[in-house]
């Protein structure tokens, strides 16, 4: 007590010694350095209080989520086409141990009989951190295994990419690796935006991402695929593909390649089926090319409908014969020469063009470079390297330029829509969009006259087989020859029709290609590829809220009332 | 006055270290709700997410169509079947207010729309007429309905259950009381 006394006397003394102006400013020193440490303190709190807990934040995103997410694929009236579901994985970690390997090995295959006992054994006998064993375990499977009790062997939640749809959409989609990578089709362009460097970065988790609309109709998808499968085994063919295009927008609506594949399972990517001809594959597409070659005369006011060709002789140059396969051996109008299908009268009209000239309008339509999509798979046009005239007279009927079948319908689009070359694509895109981006590349009285001609095609041409009542179906048939070791062979014929709906006011393009067809009788285009066009159109027609129209004029009148409507 | 100053303050030190442990705690805890809770929402999302996928899978046209040739008797849409509005009809009679109109005939004869007393004024007027003249209740029994009438009661009967879908039910009381005429008129008959 009375040291305690002698203490506070003894501060009190200090206390009072130091209140001089000297001392004063001693205080002042040490309070300043209390507020500057409070001040620090203070600081480091904000900072704190600002940055969210680093613990929290790791326990709100999911963790055991290994490969991260991808956006969906949805149709364009919003149907799954791809999604991640999320599935366990069974892993293990050899290095921390597994206790008695046999046993572990005995135990895991009395759930999994499937795993391979030597692999299985070597794989937790390594003395790797991390063993992948088996994915895609259900509920029932991960509870007997943790009954096991078998020490660092665990499960994570993987996403896996599945596709509903199954081998519907196959080419388009493309599909992904066991990474969840994208390696073909869209799923490939999906990661071409950025989407692969956020993975890496382990960004991309959860179900943040925007899902991608495509412009494809599933049920339309559908309905062509069931079409030609059934063609496919009708006409015993070796392949069947087709698309249907909208005219107006460039939008794929539907595109089957046959034979395809299930992007659910894995497969080689060199196998036969993953091929999709109407983008990788080119062709020489026949008589379907004299739609171009009759637009460009009518467009160069070259030709007009009434213009007459001598289609009464074969053509000769030098050792090449152009002969005409339903030769009528007379002097043809441009609208016979559609519907007859004359090679002559092609020839003729092109060679009237000129090669030059020709060769420029094939460039301005889009059949001379690679067509690009979002497809990563393209193929370059066939070419051939010195065009001559001899070139120019069989490119006017479809032989000496392959091409990829899509480039193809974007060139026939732009015959009957009025004349705007649009780029196709597999998004959604609005009209306005589309004429953004469009090209005039024909005057719209050409588009008239080409509505026309394809419409009488189908009324009393090559085309007959394609009509279906109501939406007054246009088209052009055909049949070329396939080369098989340099020559043009007579058996191996790949017959392709395009077909156009309504032709009044178009709103879709339907292309065929029917390879290599078996079944004798049925080889030409006017016998198999325009049939099923047909039946496709009649399948689709109601599909995509095309009216039925039953009171509609033949096409002469069609031609009429344009005419007309030109003249005022 | 110092040491009040002094009291003061300590005591606001102990209550601002109170609160400040009160709120961090509290703040701990619901940093684990929100955490918990978006675990919660992740794990909704996968699970609708698979079910969206088992939807689609199960819903995929090819499916469909499998099913649909397997077990309904159904066909493709001919383009011929498929109309518009203005193909359609003129539509006879429209009324502002149908609920009124179904009123007003009912005020107006209620008799008719009830279907028990209309069975009930035809047998009267049938047991009226029968003893009036003989010959004339079968004549009338007979013209009314079809010729089975004169025949046993299970034939009068037969024609109910097989009639189409397209009779309105107002056609219904009427049939009633006349099939149900006949027999009892037989039986006058049979009885006299």
């Amino acid at each position: 007590m009375s040291r305690l006394s002698q203490l506070l006397a003894g501060l009190s003394g200090w206390l009072r010694f130091t209140e001089g102006g000297v001392s004063r400013r001693r205080i002042a020193i040490v309070v300043l350095l209390f507020a500057s440490v409070h001040v620090v303190i203070a600081g480091r709190l904000a900072l704190i209080g600002i940055k969210s807990d680093p613990q929290v934040a790791r326990r709100v995103s999911n963790p055991d989520l290994l490969a991260s997410t991808r956006p969906d694929i949805l149709d364009r009236e919003g149907r799954q086409l791809a999604t991640d579901v999320q599935s366990a994985m069974l892993y293990a970690e050899p290095r921390k141990g597994v206790g008695y390997v046999d046993d572990a090995v005995d135990q895991l295959r009395t759930v999994f009989p499937d795993l391979d006992e030597r692999e299985l054994r070597d794989k937790l006998s390594s003395k790797k951190g991390f063993v992948r064993l088996k994915r895609e375990i259900s509920e029932r499977q991960q509870h007997e295994v943790r009954k096991l009790g078998i020490p660092h062997v665990g499960f994570l939640d993987e996403s896996k990419r599945v596709y509903p749809a199954g081998s519907e959409l196959s080419h388009v989609l493309g599909g992904v690796n066991v990474d969840s990578v994208g390696i073909a089709g869209l799923e490939k362009w999906v990661d071409s935006g950025g989407l692969a460097d956020l993975h890496m970065a382990g960004f991309a988790t959860g179900r943040s991402l925007k899902p991608v609309q495509l412009s494809v109709d599933l049920a339309v998808q559908h309905a062509m695929r069931d079409e030609l499968m059934k063609a496919q085994a009708n006409y015993q063919a070796k392949s069947t593909s087709g698309m249907v295009l909208d005219v107006r927008t460039g939008e794929i609506v539907a595109m089957v390649s046959l034979p395809d594949y299930d992007p659910n399972k894995p497969g080689k990517p060199t196998d036969l089926s993953r091929l999709n001809r109407l983008t990788t594959g080119v062709y020489e597409m026949g008589s379907t090319f004299k739609a171009l070659t009759l637009a460009m005369a009518l467009d160069a006011g070259k030709a007009t409908l009434a213009s007459r060709y001598d289609a009464s002789a074969p053509l000769h140059f030098g050792r090449f014969t152009i002969t005409d396969y339903h030769a009528q051996r007379r002097v043809l109008t441009v609208p016979e020469i559609f519907t007859y299908s004359s090679n002559i009268g092609a020839a003729k009209i092109a060679m009237s063009m000129g090669v030059d000239q020709h060769k420029a309008f094939l460039r301005k339509m889009g059949q001379l470079d690679r067509l690009r999509t979002e497809l990563p798979e393209s193929a370059m046009p066939l070419v051939p390297k010195n065009w001559g005239e001899i070139n120019t007279a069989t490119i006017a009927f479809g032989h000496g330029l392959a091409v990829a079948p899509l480039q193809a319908v974007m060139a026939t689009a732009a015959l009957v829509n009025g004349g705007l070359l649009i780029p196709p694509t597999f998004l959604k895109r609005t009209p306005e969009e589309a004429k953004k981006i469009a090209k005039r590349v024909l005057r719209p009285e050409t588009s008239d006259k080409m509505r026309y001609l394809f419409r009488l095609n189908v009324e009393k041409g090559s085309a007959r087989r394609a009509e279906i009542e109501g939406y007054y179906v246009g088209g052009k048939t055909g049949t070329s020859e396939k080369v098989v070791r340099g020559r043009y062979s007579h058996d191996k014929l790949l017959t392709v029709f395009t077909g156009v709906f309504p032709c009044y006011d178009p709103k879709y393009i339907v292309l065929v290609m029917v390879d290599e067809p078996k079944n004798t009788g049925h080889s030409t285009a006017g016998l198999n590829a325009a049939p099923t066009t047909g039946q496709i159109i009649a399948r689709i027609g109601p599909l995509l809220g095309v009216e039925p129209k039953f009171d509609l004029p033949k096409a002469d009148q069609l031609l009429l009332t344009v005419s007309q409507r030109a003249a005022n | 006055m110092l040491r009040g100053l002094n009291i003061i303050a300590v005591g606001g030190l102990i209550a601002a270290a109170a609160v400040v442990y009160d709120v961090k705690y509290s703040a701990t805890y619901e940093a684990q709700k929100v955490a918990r809770l978006n675990s919660e929402i992740a794990k909704e999302r996968e699970k609708i997410a698979t079910l969206k996928a088992e939807w689609s899978t199960l819903s995929s046209p090819d499916r469909i169509q499998r099913l649909a040739s397997k077990y309904l008797n159904m066909k493709a849409l001919p383009v011929t079947q498929i109309g518009n509005f203005s193909s359609l009809p003129e539509r006879l009679y429209t009324s502002a207010d149908p609920i009124g109109d179904i009123i007003n005939s009912l005020d107006h004869n209620g008799g008719a729309r009830d279907p028990i007393g209309t069975i009930i004024e035809k047998l009267e007027s049938a047991e009226h007429a029968a003893p009036k003249s003989e010959p004339e209740t079968t004549a009338t029994v007979g013209t009314s309905d079809e010729p089975e009438t004169t025949g046993s009661v299970g034939e009068t009967e037969l024609p109910e259950p097989t009639g189409t879908l397209g009779d309105t039910p107002g056609d219904a009381p009427e049939a009633v009381p006349e099939t149900d005429a006949a027999p009892e008129g037989e039986q006058t008959e049979g009885s006299q």
